[in-house]
């Protein structure tokens, strides 16, 4: 570890924190109905969206109402996607003339953008046509994020709300977090990325002849329009095979920065923006400090597990300087290579800028860990705000025990039915995630698929259906998973990770919105102070974490002991 | 149910207009005029010859260039088609056994990190310092080269 790896990892989280009160309270007015500086040009197109579409945007949806067009509108995304991958082969825009995608790998894909998880069983650039990462894939990048927004948005009236069913009109925020939010930061991004060598064209690829005589075939396309919103809307699903790893996707240094603070941003300006909304800046203050309080925590450790090295490869005479280098590249180094997995993992974006699965042992946990905490630091753009959200209700739920009073959060009293619909939202991700790994690790369709044997197997399998029921889609890439039983349980592990938990939540905004908001007495507990936030944390930790620490023990903590053994497989 | 139907399907149309063709389009058009070198992939050409992109990494051995890290896509190294790392684990035996087959092939008996582990991507266009001074290559660097934290691998 470096001071100047450390002064890297503090100047990118400088910046998100800089650009999240402007952007928060930006999104308040959004999703306030406000008119805003680009009312005057999007106005106009939103009223021609609604009118087409036969939309009242003032007429609001009770919860249900709302739950039945997320899951309508997903619908339709999902066959729409499935349909163009299978049939890329008989439209334009396919340069490399790919054939269309298998019907496995195909639902799989479809399911994985739907559900903003962005798991890839396949290498964009020998798979895809740009008509398909163009209209399939960047659409979807848009929508399900815009649909996670959407959703937050309506817990976030609830508790703004008291006496009501409404929470808003489901078609009317899908609008407006496409047009006046993701879009017009994607055109931003997109174009700085596009100044840092990210290229942008219409070819499939150009060849080269090396000053040695040799061929190189450079594959590019529409990268910079992917990029960008990949990050913005916490995707992470790359345009080419290795992601942002590829010089192509992230050139340069600054390039990652811009990478990270993308990623970042949106889903710590929505925390804020809920802060602003219901009416306490002071809460919204209070949930991001326990997401940059853990985010930096979970970066130093794999900081640090990385610049360690490995110890098996030390034996065999390499330089321990520059750490663990397998899977990284040297533009990024350890620390920018750190932040990058634990932004990722702890958002559920899931672009990579260095291969997980050639972390250390303890440097690959961190990551997974973060993924099976429900990803909530801050998490995905609009389920990181719900997830947080939820788990505040668990925690105000514990400390209302502990004193004997009802729990109450902002004013909403905490009573049974939101604790056993949080409950169910919180026991999807253990009962999928460990239920088809024990599957998969002793079955042979699935442990037929390990790369490397040994405990580091477990951690390959674990790690896959880790990824799809939290929505991240970053893998430790030996497993292979294009095969069917792989593409299909992951894929319905990425169903389930997402409407499984999303419904609940909706339904928990639906009850929370009907209660009248209590005023505030001396008995209530704050929630906006520095004790909240350790309550939170641990109850993260506790809650989110432990019920994994069996499967963790036996993957990376045995891992990491038999590499100091020196044994390998 | 039925009310939802009409605005699911119109609107995931519309908006896939919007940004599946109009915004990757005009990102397009845009980055094409106002910043063609970067748009095509940086390209690098000498007399007429695209001889390699400023960003990629490539092979080389012979022993006036900057040779690069090992390379873990296939079915060559430096594919720039099919980009790929390794993935395999910390405890592998296949990672243990080539990398310290990279490190006997270097002649000394040590060799700094990136020199003998493959990278992220499999194109990295970089190495470091350190690396030169492992390579038995180094003793015909240039007299002229400046200390840096990284060189390129890629023609500039």
């Amino acid at each position: 570890m470096s001071l100047i790896g450390w002064l890297q990892i503090g100047f990118v989280l400088v910046a998100v924190l800089v650009l999240v009160r402007p952007l928060g309270l930006y999104m308040a007015r959004v999703f306030s109905g406000e008119r805003t500086f680009l009312s005057p040009v999007l106005a106009p197109v939103e009223r021609g969206f609604y009118a087409l579409a036969g939309v009242k945007p003032e007429r609001e949806q009770s919860w249900l109402g709302y739950a039945l067009g997320v899951l309508a509108f997903s619908t339709a995304g999902f066959f729409g996607l499935y349909v163009l991958l299978r049939v890329q082969n008989y439209l334009p825009l396919n340069p490399q003339g790919f054939a269309g995608l298998a019907p496995d790998l195909a639902f799989n894909t479809a399911v994985s953008f739907v559900t903003n998880t962005n798991w890839q069983s396949y290498g964009g650039e020998t798979t895809m046509s740009h008509l398909s990462q163009m209209l399939g894939l960047t659409v979807q990048n848009f929508v399900s994020a815009a649909t996670g927004i959407g959703v937050a948005m309506a817990l976030t009236r609830a508790f703004m709300r008291s006496g009501v069913s409404e929470l808003g009109n489901f078609w009317v925020d899908l609008t407006r977090a496409t047009l006046y939010v993701l879009l017009p930061l994607a055109i931003v991004v997109a174009l700085a990325f596009v100044t840092m060598g990210v290229p942008q064209s219409l070819d499939a690829s150009f060849v080269a002849t090396t000053l040695e005589g040799a061929q190189q075939t450079i594959a590019t396309g529409p990268v910079a329009s992917q990029e960008a919103i990949k990050q913005l809307g916490t995707n992470g699903g790359g345009f080419f095979n290795t992601n942002a790893a590829h010089p192509f996707e992230n050139p340069t240094a600054f390039s990652n920065y811009l990478q990270i603070i993308a990623m970042l941003t949106v889903s710590s300006a929505l925390v804020y923006a809920f802060g602003q909304m219901v009416g306490s800046r002071r809460q919204g203050c209070a949930l991001l400090s326990v997401t940059v309080i853990m985010l930096v925590v979970s970066t130093g450790a794999i900081y640090w597990a990385e610049s360690f090295g490995n110890p098996l490869l030390t034996a065999v005479g390499v330089d321990p300087m520059l750490g663990n280098m397998e899977g990284k590249e040297v533009r990024f180094g350890q620390a920018m290579s750190a932040l990058y997995a634990a932004v990722t993992t702890g958002l559920s974006n899931g672009g990579v800028n260095a291969m997980h699965g050639s972390l250390t042992p303890l440097g690959g946990l961190v990551p997974l860990f973060l993924m099976q905490l429900g990803e909530v630091l801050p998490g995905g753009v609009g389920s990181g705000l719900y997830g947080l959200l939820v788990f505040a209700i668990l925690a105000v739920f514990v400390a209302g025990l502990m004193v004997g009073r009802t729990p109450e959060f902002l004013g909403k009293k905490i009573e049974a039915r939101e604790m056993k619909l949080a409950m169910l939202a919180v026991l999807i991700l253990p009962l999928t995630i460990l239920g088809f790994t024990a599957v998969s690790a002793v079955a042979e369709w699935g442990t037929n698929s390990i790369l490397t044997p040994g405990p580091h197997g477990l951690s390959e399998i674990l790690y896959a259906y880790t990824s799809a029921a939290a929505n991240n889609g970053s893998a430790f890439g030996g497993l292979t998973a294009n095969t069917p039983w792989y593409n299909t349980t992951l894929g319905i592990a990425m169903l389930l990770g997402r409407f499984a938990y999303l419904v609940p939540v909706l339904a928990i905004a639906g009850a929370i919105a009907k209660k009248p908001r209590a005023a505030v007495s001396s008995g209530t507990f704050p929630t906006d102070r520095p004790l909240f936030v350790g309550l939170l944390i641990g109850i993260i930790l506790i809650l989110g974490g432990l019920q994994f620490f069996p499967a963790l023990a036996l993957g990376p903590i045995v891992e990491h002991f038999v590499m100091l053994a020196g044994q390998s497989f | 149910m039925l009310t939802q139907i009409r605005p699911a399907i119109v609107l995931f149309g519309l908006l896939s207009a919007v940004t599946g063709l109009l915004y990757p389009l005009a990102i397009t058009g845009a980055a094409q005029v106002a910043f063609p070198a970067q748009a095509n992939g940086s390209r690098v050409i000498d007399e007429g010859t695209i001889i390699g992109s400023d960003l990629i990494g490539q092979n080389f051995s012979q022993p006036q260039y900057f040779w690069p890290r090992p390379s873990a896509t296939g079915p060559d190294a430096y594919n720039a088609a099919a980009s790929s790392g390794s993935n395999v684990g910390p405890t592998g035996a296949a990672l243990i056994e080539r990398v310290g087959e990279a490190v006997t092939a270097t002649g000394k008996p040590t060799a700094s990190a990136d020199a003998v582990t493959t990278s992220g991507s499999g194109l990295d266009p970089h190495i470091t310092p350190k690396m030169l001074q492992h390579r038995s290559s180094a003793s015909r660097l240039p007299a002229a080269l400046t200390p840096r934290s990284s060189y390129p691998c890629s023609p500039m």
